[in-house]
């Protein structure tokens, strides 16, 4: 099995259409074919460093330059534990369970599993986001996907635990969890009624295979 | 690092040497097929998120923090819950922060309903969260779809507090 996993990796995949526009390579120009989600965060990277430079000046920009190095310094770590606990999902995680269980078919069932598990990820989003890519490329539906990341948006016990419980108080804490209890589930109940096909930015394995 | 991060850190260690673990004994150089997966998704992943970090610095940078102040005096009601839930959706921060501000504000004479919706906010709509990470790692159909599915919960999480509230002290 992971043998013929490693032959569908094809390279030109791993290099996305943004980094061979913007690290600019001496290699020959490829099929440039920018995503429409890289091009809108270009223009806002532009307009806001243009406004920042406008509004706040020099001053500003160093200030915004150095909480970027800040933010990458603390996420790196986290970061690169996150990918591998992400790729040991991927490949231990049966595709076709997760397909049963969280797939398109799987019902209220399947977004009532989704929104549990996303509620127990501890961590920040560089947990949550490589594991929501996991399970999407494992076969999960968009209302599955929703719904685990809105659970561990809303309902993520350690975040509860270590922050809002203590900072927050009892009774806060229990009036926000009443009202958001079922918020994970009914995102995902809408979600799956929105009719755009979850393009993930890497095409997932499955799709190499089976062509 | 706060102790916090460190202790998430500490737990998503365990796990990723327990899942390593089982890996290792599995037939099939399982371990290997993981650590190319990471590397993988990790190439095209970092020079996005670059670009998305950048781009977040520059809108915090740019953001009137006067804005968050001036909506303290705001009473209770519906205009104050669609507010809180926009200046959620913009708060460009983590959780070490929020709580603090929203303490700041609950003080200040902020309503219940109002901070709700304004914590909801920050979960579903946060700006920076969406371009730092959704973006770079799902797509813009799923940013689409997930944005389109959760914008009308965040105020209506801020109604039931509300509800939730009265019925408590009634």
């Amino acid at each position: 099995m992971a043998e013929e996993r490693a032959i569908s990796l094809s390279p030109s995949r791993t290099r996305s259409a943004f980094t061979s526009a913007f690290m600019s390579s001496p290699r020959p120009p490829r099929k440039r074919n920018i995503e429409l989600g890289e091009t809108f965060v270009v223009a806002l990277l532009v307009a806001s460093g243009a406004g920042c430079a406008y509004l706040r000046g020099w001053e500003g920009i160093w200030r915004a330059l150095r909480f970027s190095a800040d933010l990458l310094l603390e996420i790196t770590p986290m970061m690169v534990l996150s990918l591998v606990l992400a790729g040991l999902v991927q490949v231990l995680v049966p595709h076709e369970k997760v397909s049963r269980w969280l797939g398109a078919d799987s019902g209220w069932r399947g977004l009532t599993i989704a929104s549990v598990a996303g509620a127990l990820v501890p961590g920040g989003p560089w947990a949550s986001f490589p594991l929501l890519f996991a399970i999407g490329a494992a076969g999960a539906d968009i209302g599955s996907l929703v719904a685990f990341l809105s659970a561990w948006e809303l309902l993520a016990i350690s975040r509860i635990v270590v922050w809002e419980l203590p900072m927050m108080g009892g009774e806060f804490v229990f009036i926000r969890l009443v009202a958001s209890i079922a918020l994970p589930v009914l995102a995902g109940i809408i979600a799956r009624r929105i009719p755009l096909p979850l393009n993930l930015p890497r095409p997932p394995r499955s799709v190499g295979r089976s062509s | 690092m706060t102790t916090a991060s460190l202790v998430s850190l500490v737990v998503i260690g365990v796990i990723t040497a327990a899942l390593f673990v089982v890996a290792a004994r599995r037939p099939g150089r399982m371990p290997s097929a993981a650590f190319r997966d990471a590397l993988e998704q990790g190439k095209s992943m970092v020079p996005r998120m670059l670009v998305g970090i950048l781009a977040a610095s520059f809108l915090a940078e740019i953001l009137p923090k006067e804005t968050i102040g001036a909506w303290a005096g705001v009473e209770s009601g519906w205009r104050g819950i669609l507010l809180a839930s926009l200046i959620g959706a913009l708060a460009p921060t983590g959780p070490m922060v929020l709580f603090p501000v929203m303490i700041a504000l609950m003080e200040a004479g902020v309503g219940l309903p109002q901070t709700v919706a304004f914590l909801t906010s920050w979960g579903m709509l946060a700006v920076h969260r969406v371009l730092v990470w959704e973006l770079p790692m799902m797509g813009i159909n799923f940013v689409i779809v997930r944005l389109a599915a959760s914008v009308a919960l965040v105020p209506l999480s801020g109604f039931l507090a509300g509800w939730i509230a009265d019925w408590l002290h009634a």
